[in-house]
């Protein structure tokens, strides 16, 4: 479950340049739901999803996942909750170009103390999921847009977290990826992950996926 | 804490990049080298000089002449045989001899078979080599040797007395390690064949040494000396001891001083190179901290790959600049030391270094690598992750 209340994001405070981002915002999402952002660029959709997902900090305003306020979590256990309960699916796939698929994958289990037989299970079972499993020792750099996104989504799943958040991630992909991802977050939905997207896309609305569409306009909710 | 998983991962990342941080091992290797190799040369002399020194009988007097160092004769020694508390007086014959095809000066110690020398490994030498007692020997030490071997002298070489008379004498290579210490580019022979090189007479000599048991003495011996020759030097073994230290000293302070200069601007080039230079590796921070890693985490990713990036530069630096100055006698950086001097002919270098040396590079060189890279390391951690991505 996620509550937003009260919510604002306020970038250079105080300085002769100061942007509000986000003011007000409240909205909550339930455990499996699915709720698609919609808005211009500069609306404060890509704002709102890092908030949600612990990788910025509020200026006002509470974010309570599972019952807990991640706003007030110290940075060691903002990261924990990155690492557990987060996963994050971007534009531009943020891969690291020169490591294999696999070892990109793998980026968010290194920090966790499991056996290697575990780490491997995971990558198994977040390939299935993704939907991609021939391309293990291929640089990310020498992937197609398509298998970018899947690794990307393989990573985002890797630790197994209950709250799946993507922001424009249909942006770089062509008609026949964009609806292979529509399907991967629908095959997700249904394993009960709390889903958050971003996104311009009218396919999201058409598509049986969005339980719930909340616009934004100028970091408020228009409806 | 890390996992298993960490090292194998940080060394994955670490050969992603493997040509950006060769740039990196490679300038910290050429610092390193050069500081290790300067602070080897300067050891090494400083330790032989030392050796010498401690060889020594206590007292050195030499006669100077309007400012100008002169002879000694018996009439000079004459007064030093009345003092009181010298067990020895040891006169010295020695000079320099140049050898022009190699535009280089050897040192000529003139011994004496049948008496005390001053300096105790040449007293070993002449009591085991009593049987080559001879006035047409040459003893070379390797650094003359092989400027002779140069020019075709293997067995023999013809020498110019003062008069110019030609004489030739046998080469006879100075096997003995202790004579190194006392210079590479030595010649020992008999003591009148020296003093004919030297434009000495019989009965003359270069200066003289006065051995004194009880170093309490030593004051009041000076003292005495400086009345009864009141223009001659005088110097101390201690002095000797301490002008060695402060002469290495200074030179190896003033080597430290300007390795800092570089190693700063090797820092500071470090430092914007993590900051600002490099995309991809703000970006990997940036990616690591979004799907999870701690501040921590990253800082320890980056102390991992820059220790073994500084310590292989360290040891590698280590190792080649032991070669470069024990091995090939440094060439080239040997002259920061001995300037264009060319009476100090060093082709060697005697190993001699301690862990004070190898502490000092690694706090001046090692310290200030990786800390150069933590920091913006850090700065950058501290940042929202989706800000340090973009």
């Amino acid at each position: 479950m996620i509550t937003v209340t009260n919510l604002d994001k306020v970038h250079n405070a105080g300085q002769k340049n100061e942007f509000i981002a986000l003011s007000g915002i409240n909205f909550t999402a339930a455990n499996g739901e699915c709720v698609i952002l919609k808005g211009v660029s500069g609306s404060g959709k890509s704002t709102l999803l890092s908030l949600v997902g612990g990788m910025s900090k509020p200026t006002h305003g509470s974010v309570r996942i599972e019952g807990h306020n991640i706003a007030k979590l110290p940075d060691d256990k903002l990261s924990h909750f990155r690492l557990t309960t987060v996963g994050f699916i971007f534009q531009s796939f943020n891969l690291i170009d020169d490591l294999s698929f696999r070892d990109n994958v793998l980026t968010p289990t290194i920090c966790l103390n499991i056996s290697d037989k575990e780490r491997e299970k995971r990558f198994l079972k977040a390939c299935e999921l993704a939907n991609i499993s021939s391309k293990e020792s291929t640089l990310a750099k020498d992937l197609s847009g398509g298998e970018k996104q899947r690794c990307a989504i393989a990573r985002a799943l890797i630790n197994n977290p209950s709250l799946i958040i993507a922001d424009e991630p249909t942006a770089n992909l062509d008609k026949d990826n964009t609806l292979y991802f529509i399907e991967t977050m629908k095959k997700l939905k249904k394993l009960g992950k709390t889903i958050l997207i971003a996104t311009h896309d009218e396919i999201f609305e058409q598509s049986t996926l969005a339980d719930r569409v909340i616009k934004l306009q100028y970091g408020h909710i228009v409806s | 804490m890390t996992t298993k998983a960490f090292y194998p991962y940080a060394f994955l990342l670490l050969r992603k990049d493997a040509s950006r941080h060769a740039v990196t091992f490679l300038l910290f290797f050429v610092i390193v080298f050069l500081l290790f190799s300067v602070l080897f040369i300067s050891t090494s002399l400083q330790h032989d000089q030392l050796a010498i020194a401690q060889n020594e009988p206590e007292i050195l007097v030499e006669n100077y002449k309007g400012g100008k160092k002169s002879d000694i004769d018996d009439f000079f020694m004459q007064p030093l045989y009345g003092l009181k508390g010298v067990e020895k007086i040891i006169p010295r014959v020695n000079g320099k001899y140049y050898f022009e095809q190699a535009g280089v000066y050897f040192t000529v110690i003139g011994i004496d078979f049948f008496a005390p020398n001053f300096n105790e490994y040449i007293n070993q030498f002449t009591k085991q080599k009593i049987n080559l007692a001879s006035k047409d020997l040459f003893f070379v030490g390797s650094g003359v040797k092989k400027s002779l071997e140069h020019f075709y002298y293997k067995n023999n070489f013809t020498v110019y007395t003062q008069k110019g008379e030609a004489k030739r004498v046998k080469i006879v290579p100075l096997e003995d390690k202790e004579f190194r210490l006392l210079g590479n580019n030595l010649i020992l022979c008999d003591i009148s064949l020296a003093r004919e090189l030297l434009a000495l007479e019989t009965f003359e000599y270069s200066d003289v040494y006065l051995s004194v048991p009880n170093e309490a003495e030593i004051p009041n011996l000076v003292a005495h000396i400086r009345t009864l020759h009141p223009t001659a030097k005088i110097t101390t073994k201690e002095e000797k001891i301490s002008k060695i230290h402060t002469l290495y000293d200074t030179k190896g302070g003033i080597f430290l001083s300007l390795f800092i200069v570089v190693l700063l601007s090797f820092m500071i080039l470090l430092y914007q190179k993590t900051l600002f230079s490099f995309a991809s590796e703000k970006k990997e921070i940036g990616i690591l901290r979004a799907v999870g890693w701690k501040i921590t985490d990253i800082i320890t990713l980056k102390i991992i790959q820059n220790l073994f990036i500084a310590l292989s530069g360290y040891f590698s630096a280590l190792l080649c600049a032991y070669l470069f100055v024990f091995k090939l006698g440094a060439p080239l950086l040997q002259n920061i030391f001995v300037g264009s001097d060319k009476t100090l002919f060093i082709p060697h270098f005697t190993p001699s270094f301690g862990v004070g040396e190898l502490v000092i590079v690694f706090l001046v060189g090692v310290v200030p690598f990786v800390a150069s890279v933590l920091f913006p390391v850090w700065k950058l951690s501290v940042i929202d992750p989706t800000e340090v991505m973009k």
